[in-house]
């Protein structure tokens, strides 16, 4: 690649000094604005569409038995929305999903954090096996995964249960008790957890030695060290962690469908919001109400992940500053 | 190496220089090989097409280069996005990759979408999905069955697409509203078809264009075909029900078989609910052997089950104890439980909890079940299904014979159920999916991928005859499954209700209530579903 | 909290011998570590080891009762042309290993294989709660099956191609866009990268109606494109992941390229890419995986279209919920995951180091 030379140390014309400066602002607002055109174009090609069309949608009575064309389908004005007020099963699956998340965030949160120190450890032999281990549960495709949780988490021959036996406990009903129908649930996101584990091990990696060896030498131990210096340095990663388990969870579907059924056995206790939606569009034909539960959903989540990025930016420490 | 000395950062970056460039070169190399590779092993398929001329391999030949276009397009942006330095280095590996793999052998398992279709075919795409028939047992049945109708005449060539449940509803729906729809759906039954309600093509004009005279079937039949008074389907098949015994567990406890007729007596007794119940209870064993008869027997240990209700929802469940309609006749609007029914829900849901003959929802998925697949596992001595249950286990290994369905409040109820293949409004070959449709519906070896009786009744003793050769030294008395059809559930468990589509659900969360909970007051749970069922019917439009 | 700058001048003073000294210690830590992490691993993977022994159980041992959890197979003596399965049976001169011809509830008909000219004979007991003779015999048949019937090297090969162009597309495209908003300031930065973050906020089974339209629309129905050019306009998981790295890293570094006379694109390229290599092999792998698995979209785009189709939606006429065969379904998914597991445990290496070289010189 041939070496351009930068613009900004030509001189011209003896320039003031704060010409010169608002000249290289604009310069690198230029090169800011051709790096970020790949995802504006990309927004406005393929993302934006679906997120109009949605909004579109909530304003009619589409059924998706039929093509999608005018005429096959008619204006309800903000009915959809009314309905909103008076459907009970929002709040209730809204419940769910909440009552999911609030399990689920803590976990991905701590566990794989674990996971990661564990195989970073130079204390642990053949990191490489543990990790490939770890890691393998991911690339497991989600219904083969859900078969096998459904084998091990069966109240009467599943291996959980007899584990549990040996200890002398008897354990739960796990996907037939709506009370235990979540925890198992968790269980099954937990065990996808590699891809949280390599982020968190990435960051771990990335946190200069020196920083653990200045501490070592003040004498800080290991407990005080992990505190801070670890979690401060891989703030940011975490901070990534929380932000996509919130969203993760608020979206967390397919595995509760192929479990759960369509009805969210057992007795709706797995009636997350997204199959709620799910029902309403897929099972019900009811795209225009469908859409307006999306973007009910939308409007949550985007309120959830602006306050997480309010405090975001209160607690995350980033070695480059903000830009 | 945590403590190794900083390197200069001039030499550093050098390092990094030539460890970054040899992983992008890495990267597209492998891309291009990746592509390199598609692309030499389709072009011999592109080039034999007009070769093989009998076979004309259009639709295969389409496909690859619609795939190779595809590879080429992206592998251009990313090409035109990196450097242009790294790709000559990249296309010299990609090169012998592509030597390499164009002479490996095309693979063994030859995927033939369309394969043996004249040129000039109209395309037909069959959907398989919604209903029976996208178990992998029964695809490659199906696709000899495409391949060799293909082959068999030159107006229409069938293009089968299976999607698995639960994305088949999705799937279908999302061409549907692209209005890129298939032509033929099935087989799919009255619960499927509800879930496109309004999207399915009046078959009467097409079969009288067509010169196909419907006047041949029982009405009884095409009114089983019918959604909402428009008939959707010709009858195919008619799948009534029985029970399903295992010989080899009856036998262990030294006791009879069950009537293979009507009227006749098991043990000297009436063969009744009350003789059905206890034999059930006989033939139901916990771990230290002890039947659900024995005082000391272990519900939380069973091994083995009397009996199960094959899958069905709670409208499938009730019908054991005769049909019925789940409003007040009088009026639509208002939902009223059949009594019979309320007493069939009882009657089951206490065999589960409280008598323990049939097993919960966790012994139906646990592995002893062979996970949801009960008569199979062998630990299930009687199961009440239909006949397209032949499908889903070893009927040449398993020792298994049918029997008739026992007298309960004085009738005999055998539950039935009526798939068949329906065209999509938004077909644009109606005429060719009809002709198509009218050959599937009288196909005797799609009887048997189906396990349906044919529904010509001319057809069934070939039908069974086929039937038995698949037996091997079984002897199953067919008989059975023709005097059952004499007992339909009348009105059918399937039959159309006010909201349909919503109803069903309620229904099936019905059954699985039942199977999953234990110490439920059914009788106010009957209560509350009268009163869903009540708001669900009076929403209707 | 310490700056990275501080820490600089104290590592240039400290004593080196301290450290080695700490290295020596390692015994005790490792077996403890390696303890815990093996005992964590087990009850992790116990979930994995069900679905291997499933895999390489045969179909009828799965609901046989009283059968090991391991594969097995029950020994079996051949008598009048019959395989009769053996079980232990107590008797007064100790357990004997006895052939089953008949059982009942309360009695069986038994004959000793060690003393066949004795014949049929009727033990009296219950034989359902005698232990089987069972050896250890793991069966391929499952394995076979899946081969044979499902096109694997198609699938793989359809996989490998989508999976290494969508990658490729990912990276290129969400690294620029992570470095936007990582070091540029830009009006509305703030809101712009909430909008990019809400373009994953919408459920893909909402999002997936329009798209197919579109898609349709434009002829790329039945092709690889919809699932091919997408990816490179960057998405929202990786860019912000990017971002979050690239934010870490102290800008003096590349504020020095830049006095140095190196142009943005330079400084990218030379300095942000080689300080988030860990990163960026995370997000490859990541993209890599998520497209192996990935099987909703491919699905609806490709139905039908079976010579197009990855192995996720290949696969699925034996691994599904609904399928009748669970040992199949086992054997077909251990067969998918082998290759991304050995490309993980291959990749891990470059990863690993990648990252110790910049932990070091940072």
């Amino acid at each position: 690649m041939a070496v351009t030379k930068n613009d900004t140390q030509t001189p011209i014309l003896m320039p003031t000094i704060k010409d010169r400066r608002s000249r290289v602002a604009m310069q690198r607002l230029k090169w800011g604005l051709f790096f970020l055109s790949p995802w504006f174009i990309g927004l406005l090609t393929f993302q934006l569409l679906p997120i109009i069309f949605t909004f579109f949608l909530s304003f009619t009575n589409y059924s998706a038995t039929k093509e999608f064309a005018f005429g096959n389908f008619d204006f309800v004005g903000l009915s959809n929305y009314a309905r909103l007020f008076s459907d009970p099963d929002i709040l209730n699956s809204m419940g769910v999903t909440i009552k999911y998340t609030l399990i689920a965030v803590p976990l991905g949160l701590v566990v794989p954090l674990l996971f990661a120190l564990l195989v970073n450890s130079r204390h642990l032999i053949a990191p490489n096996i543990f990790r490939t281990l770890f890691f393998l549960p991911t690339v497991i495709p989600v219904v083969a995964g859900v078969l096998v949780f459904q084998g091990v988490l069966n109240s009467q021959s599943g291996w959980i249960n007899g584990l549990l036996k040996i200890f002398g406990i008897e354990g739960p009903r796990w996907l037939s008790d709506p009370m235990w129908a979540i925890p198992a649930l968790n269980l099954l996101s937990l065990w996808a957890i590699g891809n949280l584990m390599l982020i968190y091990l990435g960051a771990l990696q990335s946190v200069p030695t020196e920083l653990y060896e200045a501490a070592t030498l003040d004498g800080a131990g290991g407990v005080r060290r992990f505190f801070f210096i670890t979690i401060p340095m891989i703030s940011p990663v975490i901070f990534y962690n929380v932000v996509l388990s919130v969203i993760n969870a608020f979206q967390f579907f397919v595995a509760a469908l192929l479990i759960g059924g369509r009805n969210g056995d057992p007795q709706g206790s797995t009636m997350f919001y997204n199959l709620y939606f799910y029902r309403q569009a897929f099972v019900f034909n009811d795209m225009g109400y469908a859409s307006t539960l999306a973007l009910l959903l939308f409007v949550i989540v985007m309120i959830l992940t602006t306050l997480l990025f309010r405090f975001g930016q209160r607690s995350v420490y980033y070695a480059g500053g903000e830009a | 190496m945590h403590l190794s000395k900083p390197t200069g950062r001039e030499s550093s970056f050098a390092s990094k220089k030539i460890s970054y460039i040899a992983t992008l070169v890495l990267l597209m190399s492998v891309v291009l090989a990746a592509c390199g590779d598609n692309t030499a092993t389709t072009a011999p398929a592109a080039t034999t097409a007009p070769a093989a001329a009998t076979t004309a391999a259009a639709t295969t030949a389409a496909a690859a280069t619609t795939a190779a276009a595809a590879t080429t397009a992206a592998a251009t942006t990313a090409a035109a996005t990196t450097a242009a330095a790294t790709t000559p280095a990249a296309t010299t590996p990609a090169a012998t990759t592509a030597a390499a793999s164009s002479t490996t052998p095309p693979p063994t398992t030859v995927i033939s979408t369309g394969e043996g279709c004249a040129s000039g075919a109209t395309k037909i795409t069959w959907y398989i999905g919604l209903g029976a028939g996208a178990d992998a047992d029964v695809i490659p049945k199906e696709q000899a069955w495409a391949d060799k109708y293909n082959k068999s005449q030159t107006e229409a060539c069938v293009i089968m697409q299976v999607v698995h449940n639960p994305e088949s509803y999705d799937t279908l729906k999302a061409q549907l509203a692209a209005g890129q729809g298939p032509d033929i759906v099935g087989p799919v039954g009255k619960a499927g078809r509800a879930s496109f309600q309004g999207a399915w093509t009046d078959i009467a004009p097409l079969a009288q264009a067509a010169g196909v005279d419907l006047s041949k079937y029982d009405p009884a039949l095409l009114d089983f075909t019918k959604d909402e008074g428009t008939l959707v389907g010709i009858p195919f098949a008619l799948f009534p029900s029985f029970i399903y015994y295992n010989k080899d567990l009856f036998d262990e406890a030294k006791l009879p078989y069950p009537p293979h007729k009507v009227g006749e007596k098991y043990d000297g007794k009436d063969w009744n609910l009350d003789t059905f119940t206890a034999l059930a209870q006989e033939l139901t064993v916990d771990k230290s052997g002890n039947a659900a008869t024995d005082a000391n027997f272990d519900a939380k240990n069973i091994t083995q089950f009397g009996f199960f209700d094959g899958p069905t929802d709670a409208r499938g469940v009730a019908v054991l104890f005769g049909g019925g309609l789940p409003y007040d006749p009088a009026d639509q609007k208002t939902a009223k439980i059949p009594d019979n029914w309320r007493q069939a829900w009882t009657w089951y849901y206490n065999s589960i909890w409280k008598l323990h003959i049939s097993p919960n929802n966790d012994y139906q998925q646990s592995d002893l079940l062979a996970k949801g697949n009960e008569f199979k596992s062998g630990h299930v001595a009687m199961q009440a299904s239909h006949t397209w249950y032949t499908c889903c286990f070893d009927i040449a290994k398993q020792n298994w014979d049918i029997a008739v369905m026992p007298t309960i409040n004085g009738k005999i109820t055998a539950k039935l159920h009526g798939d068949t293949f329906a065209i999509l409004k938004s077909s644009k070959n109606q005429k060719v999916a009809f002709d198509v449709l009218s050959k599937m519906v009288v196909d005797k070896d799609l009887y048997q991928i189906y396990g349906g009786m044919p529904a010509n009744q001319a057809d069934r003793a070939e039908f069974f005859t086929t039937l038995n050769s698949r037996l091997g030294n079984n002897k199953v008395d067919w008989s059975v499954a023709e005097e059952m059809l004499k007992y339909p559930d009348l009105p059918n468990h399937e039959s159309w209700l006010p909201n349909i589509i919503k109803a069903n659900d309620a229904f099936n969360k019905f059954r699985t209530l039942m199977d999953q909970t234990p110490d439920l007051n059914i009788n106010s749970e009957i209560d509350k579903l009268q009163s869903q069922l009540d708001a669900l019917f009076k929403a209707a439009s | 909290m310490a700056t990275v700058k501080e820490v600089r001048v104290r590592r240039s003073v400290a004593p080196r011998f301290e450290l080695r000294r700490m290295k020596r210690r390692n015994i005790l830590p490792t077996i403890l570590v390696s303890l815990v992490g093996f005992l964590i691993m087990l009850l992790f993977l116990l979930p994995l080891g069900y679905m291997l022994t499933l895999a390489f159980k045969p179909e009828e041992q799965l609901s046989a009762q009283n059968a090991p959890l391991w594969p097995a197979k029950a020994v079996t003596y051949n008598y009048e042309g019959k395989d009769l399965p053996l079980y232990n049976v107590p008797t007064a001169d100790g357990v004997k290993q006895w052939a089953l011809v008949k059982g009942y509830r309360e009695d069986a008909d038994f004959i000793d294989p060690s003393n066949v000219n004795n014949g049929v004979f009727n033990w009296k007991g219950r034989y359902r709660v005698l232990d089987p003779v069972y050896t250890f015999a793991p069966v391929f048949d499952n394995f076979t099956a899946a081969w044979n019937e499902v096109n694997f090297p198609l699938l793989f090969r359809n996989t490998f191609v989508i999976a290494v162009i969508s990658t490729i597309g990912t990276l290129i495209s969400c690294i620029m866009v992570a470095y936007a908003f990582a070091r540029f300031k830009i009006p509305g930065k703030n809101f712009l990268f909430i909008l990019l973050i809400s373009t994953i906020v919408l459920p893909p089974q909402a999002t997936i109606i329009p798209l197919f339209i579109a898609f349709a629309k434009i002829g790329w129905a039945g092709t690889w494109l919809p699932l091919l050019v997408p990816a490179f306009f960057a998405n929202a998981y990786d860019v912000f992941l990017l971002r979050q790295y690239f934010m870490g890293i102290p800008k003096e570094l590349d504020e020095a390229a830049e006095v140095d006379g190196a142009n943005p694109l330079r400084t990218l390229v030379w300095v942000i890419v080689p300080q988030a290599i860990p990163a960026i092999t995370a997000v490859t792998l990541f993209h890599f995986f998520y497209t192996w698995n990935d099987y909703f979209n491919p699905l609806v785009y490709l139905v039908g279209k079976e010579d197009l189709y990855p192995i996720s939606v290949g696969i699925a006429k034996f691994v599904s919920t609904y399928g009748s065969h669970p040992t199949r379904a086992m054997a077909t998914a251990v067969l998918t995951m082998i290759l991304p597991a050995i490309l993980f445990f291959l990749a891990q290496r470059q990863f690993m180091q990648g990252v110790v070289s910049t932990g070091v010189e940072k």
